[in-house]
């Protein structure tokens, strides 16, 4: 009887065939790019009312850190345009014809309004250099089946201490990410749909942002023409880039 | 004969359609409704501003245009309105409706393997983007508004990039005549997490200043620039400088900055305050004390309140604000205005009123 209730209680200690980090490697493999080039709608959305915005994004790895470029293009922010490099941030205001530079701080505020800072937004990092990662179970979204793993941050430099993803088992691609402050307050929930395939790598073209501090706040983000690894040429990271 | 008419018509037509079918035209519609208190009585101002922007971008030039057509209508004297955009205007007639037209900015851009050239009426800048910036071509500030786009002027400037995040420029101008022509030249640069430069700017005869400035994050988001004035003998020298810092709360909900002020030349008593603007500074006193204050509620509603202060005389502006976004590119703003000072103070109740009441209605096209 004894060796039977050893048997119940370590049979879920064994009943993954992969470990947390095989998982976060393989989430990694998905989501970490060289560089990435595309469009995208952002809706915001709050108690019924909703402004759109849109534009194209650049991005791509740089050492251990990653450069961004976007620019708006909806008629209200036609023109606007940032660059991020690491944690720097700098916006050209087509009206003023100048460059302002952002304060480190800002970043954690949300883009143009919404509900994805500018962190979140320009995000490209691997998460298996900066979390250590724990199954805590399998779970069921929206009909797929899912790993539950449970990150905590293991350096300083991480804009969420503790994420817990979901991770579809079979394309090993989040589907859902919720992000948690050092207290152990849940931050925002990051819904990642319309998952498509991009020679061989799995990538969501609908994202959703809910924020949970607000209450009816939503922002959902349409990435189109999306394309992975691509040459992007000299200069396209730069303060000169901003005022062409 | 017919026959070759019309084809040259057609064809004139068809180019000129093509021609404005790459031109992207944008702007806007803003409308103030301002209203003063004064000891007296209470005035009233409209300004409807009507803003259209032509642009043309191909992959090596681009032509810009930035056009305002005004419409004011108002009993408010120009000059009790505080460096709005009416006194800005030159709008002197006593007329309750009156029109201006401004072409605000109008450029072509040329990148070339060696640099990029823009001639037109440009808006030339050195230093750090924003108020109290002793490297400013344009030191006037419309309180009601701290971001309202500035005149250029006639120049040509050439920009050439050392690297990703650093380059010179350099510009010259004409307008004051060729003998007091302005030229200036910079060069900006990155190290850490800051952003710097020097800068040697000469806006005419006499008038010549020199100078640095950084911007960047030490925890807190800081800023500071010193510019040196002197004349053609380098004498009658001043300097001018201004530091800040930044810092937001509330995870990026509440945004804080504090800017001082200095001005070697300005006045230390009341006694000696002159017109504003006066010798490329800002105001008329020696130190000020500049507080922002934004607090986001949510994408649609925002709360701002800056706060300009005197520390001679300690007169000051206190402006609360709230802007409302109706729908995208639609967006109401109320800011009332408070008057501290008194008397021969700058911001004095006397000079523009108890305090203002700006309705500002504005839907980008």
């Amino acid at each position: 009887m004894l060796k039977l209730l050893s048997a119940l209680i370590l049979i879920p200690a064994f009943s993954f065939s992969i470990t947390a980090e095989e998982i976060v490697k393989s989430v990694d493999r998905n989501m970490v790019f060289d560089s990435e080039k595309g469009s995208a709608v952002m809706v915001i959305s709050r108690e019924g009312k909703k402004l759109t915005k849109t534009f194209t994004l650049l991005a791509k790895k740089r050492g251990e850190g990653n450069e961004s470029f976007a620019e708006f293009t909806n008629p209200e922010d036609k023109g606007t345009k940032y660059l991020k490099i690491d944690n720097e941030l700098w916006i050209y205001l087509p009206d003023a014809d100048d460059i302002l530079k952002i304060s480190g701080h800002m970043l954690r505020q949300g883009m143009m309004g919404s509900d994805i800072s500018y962190e979140d937004m320009m995000r490209n990092e691997d998460l298996a250099s900066r979390y250590s990662a724990v199954i805590s179970g399998e779970t069921n979204l929206d009909g797929a089946k899912c790993y539950d793993v449970i990150l905590t941050a293991k350096v300083e430099d991480v804009t969420y201490y503790r994420e817990r993803i979901l991770v579809d088992e079979d394309r090993m691609i989040e589907l859902e990410r919720d992000l948690y402050a050092k207290s152990g307050r849940l931050l925002k929930i990051f819904s990642q749909k319309g998952i498509q395939s991009f020679n061989g790598r799995y990538y969501p073209t609908i994202i959703t942002v809910r924020d949970m501090k607000r209450e009816d706040s939503l922002t959902t983000v349409e990435l189109q023409n999306l394309e992975f690894d691509i040459p992007i040429e000299q200069g396209v990271f730069s303060r000169q880039n901003l005022k062409k | 004969m017919m026959k070759k008419i019309l084809i040259a018509v057609s064809s004139a037509l068809m180019i000129t359609k093509l021609s404005f079918a790459a031109i992207d035209l944008s702007g806007g519609i803003r409308n103030d409704s301002y209203f003063i208190k004064t000891t007296n009585d209470v005035n009233f101002e409209d300004i409807l501003e009507n803003k259209l922007v032509l642009t043309r971008i191909t992959d090596e030039w681009r032509f810009y245009a930035d056009m305002r057509l005004y419409v004011l209508y108002g009993n408010i004297p120009p000059s009790a309105l505080p460096n709005s955009q009416a006194t800005n205007l030159g709008i002197s007639s006593s007329a309750p409706l009156n029109y201006d037209f401004d072409l605000l900015r109008a450029f072509v851009r040329y990148e070339s393997p060696i640099g990029v050239w823009t001639a037109g009426k440009i808006y030339v800048n050195f230093g750090n983007y924003g108020i109290f910036n002793p490297f400013e071509l344009n030191k006037t500030v419309d309180l009601s508004d701290l971001t309202y786009d500035k005149d250029g002027i006639l120049a040509l400037q050439y920009d050439y990039a050392l690297s990703d995040l650093s380059g010179i420029k350099v510009y010259a101008g004409p307008q004051g005549g060729l003998t007091n022509s302005s030229a200036g030249c910079s060069f900006h640069g990155h190290v850490d997490s800051f952003d710097g430069g020097l800068v040697y700017d000469r806006i005419g005869i006499d008038t010549n200043k020199a100078g640095f400035y950084l911007k960047g994050d030490l925890e807190v988001g800081v800023n500071f620039s010193y510019a040196y004035h002197f004349d053609d003998h380098l004498t009658n020298n001043f300097s001018e400088a201004a530091a800040g810092i930044d810092y937001d709360f509330f995870d990026g909900k509440l945004q804080a900055a504090v800017t001082y002020y200095y001005d070697e030349e300005g006045a230390i008593s009341t006694n000696n305050y002159q017109p504003w603007g006066f010798n490329d500074v800002y105001f008329s006193a020696r130190d000020y004390l500049f507080g922002d204050f934004k607090y986001t509620y949510d994408e649609f509603l925002s709360f701002e309140l800056y706060i300009f202060l005197n520390l001679v005389d300690f007169s000051g502006v206190i402006a609360p604000s709230l802007t409302y976004t109706l729908s995208d590119g639609l967006t109401l703003t109320l800011l009332f205005s408070y008057i501290t000072g008194t008397g021969q103070d700058e911001f004095s109740q006397d000079t523009f009123g108890q305090y203002s009441l700006t309705v500002r209605f504005e839907a980008k096209l």
